[in-house]
């Protein structure tokens, strides 16, 4: 999709590429209809932003909860913890749906899941790890201090 | 840790610790030449002070409002006057404040003081931040010192300061500032000598004026020149100036601008021998420089005294930084400005505007009508640039007021000096009250109100012919007996005067009217003290006058360019008529041509659009807070032609700028964005007189806000949410 779009919005879609092209770890939150939950994860995104990628072990709480409500949102943000965060910090928040990954699909996504955590290659490819894909409708960035840009993805 | 450096110590040498001029001025120690006691303040004060009380993130967090790259001077000004308030409002360490008054007592035997700042970066060989940073002359009590000292420090964060440094590339977060604290000497006269005169390096240049430096050096006093040869200090040539005033230190603390005596503007400052005297002086310091010299000096009781020394840097005389020096003004230097624009510039406005609203052009043919509209635009272009040169810059009088003000009464909100300025009556105001007095009068009387409605204007009141012939005036500067028929022509106000009068659109309360103003007043004028009450009648009196002004010669120069949008649409027209029947001439195409010089459209700067799977949508829109208060409503975005008729009341302005010509619609709106920025911009101030929420300085409002969207102003916090479709969501 391309569209007439004004300097402010080249910043943010600048922004939020670097955010999710640089940063490995994220913030997930899940819920699974009475409590949220909320946990770190090594994640990686797609070429196109459309989907995000991670990995769990099956018996973990995240997977309980999305096994009952298969929607997340990611948090991925670059603070330093740091007073110059309030202004030079910048958080994006990935909402979508959770999706199975497809056994034609998979090989290529743990490819480029590896490729941003090498280390993690045994870990991904233990029969007890679920690999996951966040098929995002937003992105939702925050910059500035309160500067929200919405990023809306067609379905 | 002492903070304060004696000036002969080896220290003193070091500019990262006392800043360049404080370095300067040890050098003129170490060389044997007289200059005012001295002790510095070091850049460790600085930066203890913006760490211990917080200041540091503050500021951080104000200057990152918006990206400071994006950011207009009137977004900067008000940055830089919260930041001021906040210098003014954090007490200093009591460690700090025990070891600056100690000092000052051992150093200085009880004499005035003056405070000088010293910005390590100053003056260095590549940039002069010569006069971009504050220095405040006669301090009389530790008090006033330590105060001064806190504006020194925030003059490093003052709207020509960050935009020069913003120029250069440097950033103010990293920088500091030491400060000079020297004893003052009240000098007979004063002056400047450089060594190298800007227009003749073979010659040195001096300048000199009875009294204090600071006059010359803000450019409100003209001094005498000479210029001498640098070889043997032979006169080359002397300019007398017309000599009438002068600034000397005032008896309380402070300087003052003073009459000269008839001797005095009679007699040059200097003798030939006083001249050459300075000259040496000059080329010795340029000599043990190594670099030709800048510099300022006084004579007091026939004793010279170097006050400064600075190299004169390759860009000392560039147009960059003299542009910045203009953002700082003197109440002097703006009394003659407003002199200017009332006694001058508007009257010049007003008659041109005049004399073109009362040709009559029915019968004119193409060639006259094209000569014409180039006639116009030229007028137009002529005041437009009066507009640039004295209009805009008048402004700094009300900016200037806002910071005595801050200085004086140090208020919670830095804004609260313009209750003060809105009691000055300004014609869109006066426009808006007529139109709402119109619509009263019909709602009270249904006979009139169907005359009006069906265009009978002989049918109508006396009362409301002078209402309308009221706003006509004010609109157009001449006062029209057809007042009636010219608003009944305009469609949108006609249409918006019948929604007011039936009802369909609520008519406004006035917000703002009696506001505590006389209690802030009172406090303004306490602040002063009873002996310096003229001083605050002058600066608001100049504030008031520059506040009203700066809302009515925007009005004077739409006139104006009314009178040239007037010919343009009848040389369309012409043209129109001669397509239709196919006429080629001559006259058509001169025609055509003076259309095709004078247009005035401007080419907005391509959006860009590479591809992106993404539909962007801001959500939250950061701008500057202009007028206080949240409001949430449909969004109206105006554009060109202004057409208010699907305007309802509680609506969301949307806009580029408040324009004179769709002031009446404000008193409707709930809340109003404007994609210019500035607490003191046009739609901002009458924001505040209505009282209605108002978020200034996104430039992106007319891109991402459409008419109908939902949309929430914080006039708090300067946010803008689109919250979407044409209702409230609750996300």
């Amino acid at each position: 999709m391309s569209e007439k779009r004004p300097p402010s919005s080249e910043k943010a879609l600048e922004a939020l590429k670097n955010l999710l092209m640089n940063q490995r770890v994220g913030v997930l939150s899940t819920f699974d209809g009475v409590r949220p939950y909320a946990n770190i994860i090594a994640f990686t995104v797609t070429k196109d932003f459309k989907e995000i990628l991670f990995a769990s072990p099956k018996a973990t709480r995240k997977i309980a909860n999305l096994e009952k409500l298969p929607k997340a949102a990611l948090l991925v943000d670059n603070r330093s913890n740091s007073a110059d965060d309030f202004h030079a910090a910048s958080a994006v928040t990935a909402i979508g749906d959770i999706r199975e990954v497809s056994d034609s699909e998979r090989q290529l996504m743990i490819r480029l899941y590896l490729e941003s955590h090498p280390y993690l290659e045994d870990f991904v490819r233990s029969p007890s790890c679920a690999f996951i894909k966040i098929q995002v409708s937003s992105y939702i960035l925050v910059r500035n201090f309160q500067e929200v840009t919405e990023f809306h993805l067609p379905l | 840790m002492s903070y304060l450096i004696p000036i002969d110590s080896a220290e003193a040498l070091n500019s990262e610790v006392v800043g360049g001029k404080g370095a300067a001025t040890a050098r003129l120690v170490r060389m044997g030449i007289p200059v005012p006691k001295t002790i510095c303040l070091s850049t460790k004060a600085y930066l203890d002070f913006l760490s211990e009380t917080g200041l540091k993130d503050r500021i951080a967090l104000e200057i990152h409002r918006k990206d400071f790259i994006d950011m207009r001077w009137e977004e900067i000004w008000d940055a830089a006057l919260r930041i001021r308030n906040m210098f003014l409002k954090s007490p200093m360490p009591l460690s700090m404040r025990k070891e600056i008054i100690e000092s000052i007592s051992s150093s200085f035997s009880g004499n005035p003081l003056a405070v000088r700042s010293s910005a390590p970066s100053e003056d260095s060989d590549s940039a002069s931040f010569a006069g971009l940073h504050e220095s405040y002359l006669n301090l009389k009590e530790h008090e006033d010192v330590l105060k001064h000292i806190l504006l020194v420090w925030a003059s490093l964060w003052s709207d020509g300061a960050l935009l020069y440094r913003r120029e250069l590339g440097l950033s103010p977060s990293e920088s500091s500032m030491a400060v000079l604290i020297q004893e003052m000497i009240p000098g007979d006269r004063s002056g400047i000598v450089f060594t190298v005169s800007p227009d003749d390096p073979k010659s040195a240049m001096i300048e000199s004026v009875y009294g204090l430096n600071q006059g010359l050096v803000d450019g409100t006093i003209e001094p005498d020149r000479w210029l001498v040869n640098r070889a043997d200090f032979q006169m080359i040539h002397s300019m007398p100036t017309e000599r009438k005033q002068c600034v000397r230190p005032k008896p309380h603390g402070g300087t003052e601008i003073a009459e000269l005596s008839e001797s005095e503007s009679l007699r040059p400052p200097l003798s030939t021998e006083d001249v050459k005297q300075i000259a040496l002086s000059g080329m010795l310091i340029e000599r043990q420089s190594n670099a030709p010299q800048d510099v300022e000096w006084t004579i007091k009781n026939d004793e010279l005294v170097i006050l400064q020394a600075r190299a004169i840097t390759s860009s000392l005389d560039s147009d960059d930084r003299k542009w910045y020096l203009t953002l700082r003004r003197s109440l002097e230097n703006l009394k003659k400005l407003r002199e200017k624009v009332e006694k001058e510039v508007l009257p010049a406005m007003d008659r041109a505007a005049r004399l073109m609203e009362e040709m009559d052009l029915s019968s004119w043919g193409m060639q006259e009508l094209a000569k014409e509209l180039k006639r116009r635009y030229k007028i137009y272009q002529t005041h437009k640039k009066a507009y640039w040169d004295s209009c805009i810059p008048l402004a700094h009088g009300f900016r200037l007021f806002g910071e005595v003000y801050n200085d004086r009464v140090k208020p919670e909100d830095p804004y609260e000096f313009v209750l003060l300025l809105s009691g000055a009556d300004f014609k869109a105001k006066q426009r808006n009250d007529l139109i709402i007095k119109m619509a009263r009068l019909l709602k009270k009387d249904p006979r009139q109100f169907e005359t009006f409605k069906i265009g009978k204007t002989a049918d109508l009141s006396m009362d409301f012919r002078s209402f309308a012939r009221g706003y006509q005036e004010s609109l157009t500067g001449v006062s029209s007996l057809d007042a009636v028929e010219e608003i009944l022509s305009d469609e949108a106000l006609k249409s918006f005067i019948i929604r007011l009068a039936s009802g369909q659109t609520r008519l406004p309360d006035r917000a703002n009217e009696g506001k505590d103003i006389n209690m802030l007043l009172q406090g303004f004028y306490a602040a002063f003290g009873s002996e310096a009450k003229s001083e605050a009648d002058e600066i608001l009196e100049l504030g008031r006058a520059s506040y009203r002004l700066r809302d009515d010669d925007n009005l004077y120069l739409k006139r104006i360019e009314r009178q040239v949008q007037k010919v343009r649409l009848m040389a369309q027209e012409m043209l129109r008529q001669a397509d239709d029947k196919r006429i080629r001439s001559p006259e058509r195409d001169l025609l055509e041509k003076a259309l095709l010089t004078t247009s005035q459209e401007s080419k907005e700067k391509k959006e860009q659009g590479s591809k992106t799977p993404f539909h962007i949508k801001a959500r939250q829109i950061r701008g500057q807070p202009a007028s206080k208060g949240v409001s949430n409503g449909r969004a109206y975005v105006a554009e060109k032609p202004y057409d208010f008729s699907d305007f309802k009341s509680g609506d969301i302005l949307v806009c580029d700028a408040i324009d004179p010509d769709m002031t009446y619609i404000v008193p409707l709106a709930s809340g109003i964005v404007e994609r210019r920025g500035g607490m003191l911009i046009h739609g901002a101030i009458i924001a505040r007189e209505y009282g209605i929420p108002c978020v200034t300085g996104i430039p992106d409002a007319t891109h991402y806000i459409r008419t109908g969207n939902w949309v929430t102003v914080d006039g708090f916090l300067g946010i803008v949410t689109i919250r979407g479709g044409g209702f409230p969501d609750r996300q």
